[in-house]
């Protein structure tokens, strides 16, 4: 029963992983492989399907929603030249390489990861290293190790919301941990990133950056995220590190002239100052603080909720799973319709104001359409087939079946089986999707600390999307060496190994704490 | 990736979508059986469809 419970997971990690099957393709094969296995060995009927695919598409409908709407407002700002206006001011600060790689492939591509995602922070720094000299490999590592504790709180907490979502658990008790395993983690890839561009030496030059700007960025990281605003977390955090890094590019080791200039704009075409370059992630941190912070504002968005009544079911073997507003999606509040109100506000200014080119309205469509069409499909059949595995209490008994670990060495392999899903799925949403039902389900049998094994699965995942085939094809197109994969796969697995251990050893003692 | 595969994906995503809003509308509903078992169908299609994407 343990093994037939796991096949599903195995099947789509086995799709992934040996035949390089893409995860809108090994979703639809475990969801098929789920819903044959419920029926036939777990004694689901029609009204278990029902409920658990129901509540799926709850689930995916919030995701999707912050999916396309953080896809929109990326690419109203990009085709207005906004980001490379945020770039050129960036790579203006310091000509010191580590300190412009730091700034560069560790604050602003977490920046980026923050507001976008979705495999955009390589396509968008990769580039910039090459136009510096980097060679292709180092200029596909750098920024992929860079971003990955952003990942969690990035793309306006995709991955941290489908984690609240399938667990259930309120987002105040997972955010603290979470929160502080990433920001440790944050320190942690600013040596990554430096070892990585200088060796031992790129370190030793900076040692005071990475303490002062991850300092600054852990601490921004877990105010906000344990205070309400997770949507923001990374955004903020990296925000808050650019700042540092213009306080730090200033002290006399780093204060070197940069030589850099802007790309030519098109003929009629106005190009924004940093101000207006930014001005939409900036608009949406407003809108979220002031959403989050003001009451009449916060009760008017949230006038209209879907929150459906989901019935209690019960398989022909007895496992059971409660009924209830298990989810709810605040149409005019949630955080896809504040991304969603920041995107047309900032098109309607940037047009005015001549930053774009003729056609940006079809060209933002077609992007939004073919960046979020594979991603949506990936995510919605992995959360339909995680759903079933719930309700036909599949997840429970795995979670059964890793008992026999004990808990500290569960413990210790929690970050490892997330990374294992991210590895697989390309995603750290997919992987919270599939595997924090069962981690929290193997957490609560062992009697180790349920939020603290979560925090160390959605951290675990951030480290394996650095190691997903899916992304590193993003870094090897954009660097134009595909076929060059194993080799990125191999200068990241020593990079990004340590990360994952660190991780485990602060989930050891935290749990002891 | 192809325009064909990106609209057989998005054709995909659409059964699926229109699958499982079926069965929210009906699941708190006894009677609803056989429209259940369509939402299901519609859904089995998306997910067949999404695997021969290509």
């Amino acid at each position: 029963m343990w093994l037939l419970a796991l096949a599903p997971v195995l099947i789509v990690l086995a799709l992934m992983l040996i035949v390089r099957t893409s995860s809108s393709r090994a979703g639809p094969v475990g969801w098929f492989t789920a819903a044959v296995i419920g029926v036939a060995a777990f004694g689901a009927d029609l009204d278990v399907l029902i409920v658990s695919q129901a509540r799926a598409l709850i689930l995916a409908l919030r995701v999707f929603f912050l999916l396309w709407a953080a896809l929109a407002l990326y690419r109203v700002v990009d085709e207005g030249g906004g980001l490379q206006a945020i770039c050129g001011w960036v790579v203006r600060l310091t000509g010191e390489p580590v300190m412009q790689a730091l700034i560069l492939a560790w604050v602003f591509v977490s920046f980026v990861q923050g507001t976008g995602g979705f495999g955009v922070p390589i396509a968008v720094v990769c580039p910039m290293l090459l136009n510096m000299g980097y060679d292709p490999i180092p200029a596909i590592v750098i920024p992929t190790i860079g971003h990955v504790w952003a990942i969690t709180f990035g793309s306006l907490a995709t991955s941290f919301t489908a984690l609240v979502s399938m667990t259930a658990l309120p987002a105040e008790t997972l955010a603290p941990p979470s929160a502080f395993i990433l920001g440790v983690m944050a320190v942690g890839c600013g040596f990554a990133v430096a070892h990585a561009v200088d060796g031992w030496r790129g370190i030793r030059r900076a040692v005071p950056a990475i303490f002062i700007v991850g300092g600054v960025m852990a601490t921004a990281l877990f105010l906000l995220a344990t205070n309400g605003l997770w949507a923001i977390g990374s955004a903020g955090a990296a925000i808050a590190g650019l700042g540092a890094s213009v306080l730090v590019a200033r002290m006399p080791r780093y204060s070197v002239e940069a030589d850099y200039e802007d790309p030519p704009c098109a003929p009629g075409q106005n190009r924004p100052t940093l101000f207006w370059g930014a001005f939409g992630y900036l608009l949406l941190t407003a809108l979220a603080l002031v959403a989050r912070l003001a009451d009449p504002v916060r009760d008017f968005l949230g006038g209209v909720v879907l929150a459906p009544d989901f019935p209690a079911t019960a398989t022909a073997l007895g496992h059971t799973v409660e009924g209830g507003q298990l989810q709810k999606i605040n149409l005019f509040g949630d955080t896809g319709a504040l991304l969603l109100y920041a995107a047309i506000i900032t098109y309607l200014i940037y047009k005015c104001r001549g930053y774009y080119t003729p056609g940006v309205e079809r060209r933002i469509a077609v992007q939004v359409f073919k960046k979020g069409i594979p991603s949506a499909l990936g995510i919605i059949s992995m959360m339909a087939m995680a759903n079933i595995m719930v309700y036909t209490g599949m997840m429970q008994q795995i979670a059964n079946g890793l008992r026999f670990l004990g808990p500290d060495l569960y413990a210790f392999g929690a970050p490892a089986i997330g990374a294992l899903g991210a590895i697989t799925t390309g995603s750290n949403v997919n992987s919270n999707v599939v595997f924090s039902e069962l981690q929290r389900s193997a957490a609560d049998l062992m009697g180790l600390l349920v939020p603290l094994i979560l925090a160390a699965q959605t951290a675990g995942a951030s480290i394996g999307v650095a190691l997903s085939p899916a992304r590193i094809t993003v870094g090897t197109t954009t660097a134009n060496i595909p076929g060059k994969e194993g080799d990125v796969l191999r200068v990241l697995v020593r990079s990004v190994v340590p990360l994952l251990i660190a991780i485990a050893v602060m989930v050891i003692v935290g749990g002891m704490i | 990736m192809s325009d064909r595969k990106l609209r057989v994906q998005a054709l995909a995503l659409g059964l699926i979508v229109a699958g499982m809003a079926v069965l929210a509308l009906v699941m708190n509903a006894p009677e609803g059986q056989a429209a259940a078992v369509i939402g299901l169908l519609l859904m089995a299609g998306g997910m067949l469809s999404a695997i021969f994407a290509g």
